[in-house]
């Protein structure tokens, strides 16, 4: 188990009106790829955001192995900070674990990631979004593998959604290729199957801030049982 | 970066140019001048009052004597004042100072308190502390300054706890006094100033610190200081720097009417008197002060933005 959540509940609004995960319990396995899926609302985004810790649950407790899980959000460009250069946002999960040589590291992962040398010295509002993509992803993989440690989980929040298909094929072949070298764990949030879900190991299926369905991807593709997965196979497919 | 400041600078020079022109014809074309309250008056013959006219310059056209107001002004002199016959920089020093000393401290009380108060609350949104503050700048919004500035010279006058006007009592004392008789015109500026800035800094605080990227350093178990320094602050400062730009522009105008109230011995009632007195030059100088101090603020907040903004300094 590389994260594993224990009755996590968490409200929004007034009151706690909102109840975005109700006692959820759920295990993330090591070094496969799953899909959290669902209806907008279902709770999923909260999920990923409570296991990045951007979010506190308000209920229950989160474990993790390694180093803590990293989200990279809708608009990868958002989670990176304007004002500096790309080396200085890969290394800085290096700087803030005290490590001496972080500028150097930094400068692998850009390498590792497949931008070019130059991009290094570039602030990272100046990139395209295939190339912001990439570099939330050098850093998230900085701050997983940070002091030699096995790499964590990395989540994605729809994060390629604003990309074209041709280079959304790409990013996953890369993920794909990263995970042979560094036995990393995915996540991707998504409430299409589309493409991404031919990728993936397992599925999790939420609803009304509940893990309603949970399973080997092929199998729930082929049998879905639960309502919301039914209705997503079926959209996936062109079905209305 | 030499470039662009030498590119504002120049703009700047053109805007002020052109600033005064508008105002020096808009004057111009106002009907009657300075000597019509004279003519009224029997006993002041037409000849004396064409004489006066003339000896005054003003009987010229306009532009002939916009260009001569302009020949002086860029060679050091700021004309002659018509209604106290003196010459408008000697009138001007005094009253520049102590309005500026008023503005100035009101400015500085504003900007100290919106930024401790506003970085406060807008790490808490939702708090005690945030409540509170909303709360009084809420209240000190809806208070306008006129009525707050009569409702304590009231008081002032009821109780003599303070002084209700003049800048000096001339006991010898003159630190004391000026500190007595600035205490109420500068707490009314700075509840006029403070819950504008204050509302502007707590929503720059908090809406960066909703970002993305700042929950991904909270995530990397970064330490408090770290992050407000590093990420934080200098993300916040950038609509903030902007805002300071215009402060300084309003710190000539801001006190006029406080300072008219409190007869704080500033431009404030001096401006107004040559208003209704139609002694352009003396109007001038302090509409050209003015402008410069929004042109310098404005220079300032964008050389401030340069250094701040890495975008700004990388160019495209």
């Amino acid at each position: 188990m590389i994260a594993t959540l224990q009755h996590i509940s968490k409200f929004y609004g007034k009151n706690r009106s909102i109840c975005a995960l109700r006692d959820v319990t759920f295990s993330v396995v090591k070094g496969k790829r799953l899909m959290i899926t669902g209806a907008s609302g279902s709770g999923k985004s909260t999920l990923a955001k409570v296991l990045a810790g951007w979010e506190q649950p308000d209920e229950g407790v989160i474990e993790f192995s390694g180093a803590r899980p990293q989200l990279i959000p809708q608009e990868p460009a958002t989670s990176l900070n304007p004002y500096w250069t790309a080396l200085e946002i890969v290394a800085e999960p290096y700087r803030i674990g005290g490590m001496q040589n972080a500028a150097k590291l930094a400068a692998e992962w850009i390498d590792r990631v497949e931008l070019p040398p130059s991009c290094a010295s570039k602030l990272s509002s100046r990139f395209s979004g295939g190339e912001q993509a990439r570099l939330a992803i050098a850093r998230a993989m900085a701050a997983l593998t940070i002091e030699g440690r096995e790499a964590g989980l990395l989540m994605f929040d729809e994060s390629f959604s604003a990309l074209d298909e041709p280079l959304r094929i790409r990013l996953l072949e890369f993920l794909i290729r990263l995970q042979t070298t560094f036995p990393v764990t995915y996540a991707f949030v998504s409430h299409d199957l589309g493409l991404t879900s031919g990728f993936m190991d397992s599925i999790a299926v939420m609803e009304n801030g509940l893990i309603v369905e949970y399973g080997d991807a092929p199998q729930m593709l082929n049998a879905p049982t639960s309502q919301t997965m039914i209705r997503l196979v079926a959209a996936s497919r062109g079905v209305a | 970066m030499f470039a662009q400041a030498c590119k504002r600078l120049l703009q700047s020079f053109l805007l002020l140019f052109a600033i005064t022109t508008i105002w020096f014809f808009a004057l111009s074309f106002a009907p009657g001048d300075y000597f019509d309250e004279a003519r009224l008056n029997p006993a002041t013959s037409p000849e004396t009052i064409e004489r006066l006219r003339t000896a005054y310059g003003i009987s010229q056209p306009a532009p002939i004597r916009y260009g001569r107001w302009l020949w002086s002004v860029v060679h050091g002199d700021l004309g002659q004042s018509i209604a106290y016959n003196a010459p408008v920089a000697t009138l001007l020093k005094p009253r520049v100072a102590n309005t500026l000393l008023l503005a100035g401290t009101a400015l500085a009380l504003s900007w100290s308190l919106a930024l401790s108060l506003g970085v406060w609350a807008g790490g808490r949104t939702g708090g005690l502390i945030d409540g509170l503050t909303r709360g009084l700048a809420g209240i000190l919004l809806a208070i306008p300054e006129l009525t707050a500035a009569t409702f304590l010279v009231y008081w002032a006058a009821r109780t003599g706890r303070l002084p209700t006007g003049g800048m000096t009592g001339g006991d010898g004392n003159a630190l004391r006094d000026i500190i007595l008789h600035m205490i109420l015109p500068l707490a009314v500026l700075t509840a006029g100033g403070f819950p504008v800035l204050f509302r502007h800094v707590r929503l720059a605080v908090r809406e960066t610190i909703q970002a993305p990227y700042i929950r991904t350093a909270i995530s990397f178990g970064i330490n408090p200081a770290r992050l407000w320094l590093r990420y934080i602050l200098p993300a916040a400062a950038n609509p903030l720097i902007s805002l300071l730009g215009l402060s300084f522009a309003s710190l000539l105008s801001s006190s006029l009417l406080v300072e008219f109230v409190f007869g704080w011995p500033g431009l404030g009632p001096m401006f107004l008197d040559a208003l209704f007195a139609r002694d352009t030059y003396l109007l001038l100088a302090p509409v050209m002060l003015s402008s410069m101090l929004l042109l310098c603020g404005n220079l300032v907040a964008d050389l401030l933005l340069l250094w701040n903004d890495p975008r700004l300094r990388m160019g495209k």
